[in-house]
């Protein structure tokens, strides 16, 4: 672009408008090189300033930053986790009994029934992470959940299962140690996760397996794990809390799914219901333009748009 | 961050990383975007806590995207400015659903929706105001070079344009937004 006499070019205000940011030199001193051309520039950098004293948004609080990629790491563990182990399955149906998913569990329950009789099975139920005979409850519960032959029975097991961590983590939060009531608490959440995966692809509007059901357990789990936390010791707390907030995030998931809206439209830990009264983001999303954004899609308007313009035209979407 | 990801990793090295599920290489990527992303969400929407909450449903959602994603010889940031874009509409579109907002126009809806809020809050801000009244690609070439300082090249990826472009755009829309704001200064007496 060729630059007019007393006019000052892109290019030329680009250059100055960068040596500004950069803390080169002040309004003066970069105007006043090029005397022709000092007054529009000085104008334009003048503006250039105001705009940088009252708009500039500040960085993020370092605690959000610490937070929220501990959420968005949980969340991704949590997510590769169940996409190993949940594999959807809508309607499930009668299945081999040789299915290797749950061969582990037979292998254990065969042993724990060769060595030690249904008696040992039977022990196992009051069984508590870290003990001995935990991995055969755990094992007896897969082997339960392998042989059930609807979506609605292995809801209902995962349900009691569920119910079951949640218990252990009730014994453990006063007596047992801090990594035995996470180890509960993480098989609480494992079985939440296969819950949802499965209610979300089944065709079940109530009971066992439906994201009613399902709704209504969480509520009913979140009141608990605050019963729990109210009388745990303090080292059990952090891992309380943490189990609450999932709990209220996976609430809100379930709520997102009935809704019908798409669930990674709610950030890790994030609820449905507002949290301050300046609203927050997802309580406002009532349709979500698109779930799957278009990575490094670009647009391409040219010269400066009047106000009414056609939408602009993607040009790649990888 | 895991003792796995080295922090002088390249991004393509991280994406391919994060792509076959390790959660220490999207966390080292959420590292070194999470400040650009959040200021500019932070400068679209009024209140703190909303920013944050967006800017961590970005990165959800870009991790979500991840499998899809292809480089092709764009930054990872302009994917996620693309992302918060798309976050944004979404966020105003139903935030103002009391509004009429032309669907066939979302470039305008968007714009004038998104600076509602800041109006509100800000109405004896003659900068603002003035920066609302411009067209979308005026005000986004403003708040990313000038208020946020991205280096023209980083704009013109976020923008989808060429640099030569981008100055060009930036000059045009600073001296419209000075024209504005004398009348602003004007009306205001």
């Amino acid at each position: 672009m060729s630059r007019i006499k007393g006019e000052v070019s892109p290019e030329m205000f680009d250059r100055y408008l960068t040596e500004a940011q950069l803390g080169r030199a002040g309004i003066e001193s970069r105007s006043d090189k090029f005397p022709g051309s000092a007054a529009p520039l000085r104008t334009l950098l003048e503006v250039a300033d105001r705009v940088r004293a009252e708009l500039a948004p500040a960085d993020p609080e370092g605690a959000f930053v610490d937070a929220s990629l501990a959420r968005l790491l949980n969340h991704i563990r949590i997510a590769g986790r169940g996409r190993r182990q949940v594999s959807p399955r809508p309607v499930r149906p009668a299945r081999p009994i040789w299915r290797l998913a749950f061969a582990p569990a037979m292998i254990l329950l065969v042993a724990a029934l060769l060595l030690g009789g249904a008696g040992v099975v039977q022990a196992s139920a009051e069984a508590l992470p870290g003990g001995s005979l935990y991995v055969v409850k755990r094992a007896v519960e897969e082997t339960r959940l392998a042989l059930t032959g609807s979506a609605a029975g292995d809801a209902a097991l995962m349900e009691k299962f569920a119910e079951e961590r949640l218990s252990e983590a009730s014994t453990l939060s006063t007596e047992g140690s801090s990594d035995d009531l996470a180890l509960a608490l993480a098989g609480y959440d494992e079985m939440i996760a296969r819950l949802t995966a499965l209610a979300s692809t089944s065709e079940l509007h109530e009971g066992p397996g439906s994201l009613a059901q399902l709704r209504a357990d969480l509520d009913r789990h979140i009141q608990i794990l605050q019963g729990v936390g109210s009388h745990a010791a303090a080292a059990a707390q952090v891992h309380i809390n943490e189990a609450v907030e999932r709990s209220r995030h996976n609430r809100s998931v379930i709520e997102q799914l009935e809704s019908g809206e798409s669930p990674s439209d709610l950030a890790p830990g994030q609820e449905k219901t507002p949290k301050s009264p300046a609203g927050k983001p997802n309580e406002d999303r009532g349709k979500s333009s698109e779930d799957t954004p278009e990575p490094a899609a670009t647009e391409k308007s040219h010269g400066p748009p009047p106000r009414a313009q056609p939408r602009p035209t993607k040009t790649k979407a990888p | 961050m895991g003792e796995g990801v080295e922090r002088s990793a390249s991004d393509s090295d991280l994406i391919s990383r994060a792509q076959s599920g390790d959660a220490e290489a999207f966390g080292e990527l959420y590292l070194r975007y999470v400040n650009p992303i959040y200021r500019y969400i932070r400068m679209r929407v009024g209140d703190t806590q909303v920013a944050e909450d967006l800017t961590e449903m970005v990165f959800l959602r870009s991790f979500k995207s991840l499998p899809d994603y292809r480089e092709l010889g764009h930054p990872f940031s302009a994917f996620l400015y693309r992302v918060a874009r798309n976050m944004l509409i979404d966020h105003y579109r139903t935030k103002t659903s009391d509004v009429a907002l032309d669907e066939a126009d979302l470039e305008h809806g968007e714009s004038a929706a998104m600076e509602d809020g800041l109006i509100r809050q800000d109405r004896d801000r003659a900068i603002l105001g003035a920066l609302s009244s411009l067209p979308p690609d005026y005000q986004e070439v403003i708040r990313l070079r000038v208020a946020m300082a991205l280096p023209t090249p980083i704009v013109a990826e976020w923008m989808g344009r060429s640099e030569g472009s981008v100055r060009v755009l930036l000059h045009r829309a600073l001296k419209a937004l000075r024209k504005k704001v004398e009348e602003v200064e004007q009306d205001q007496g």
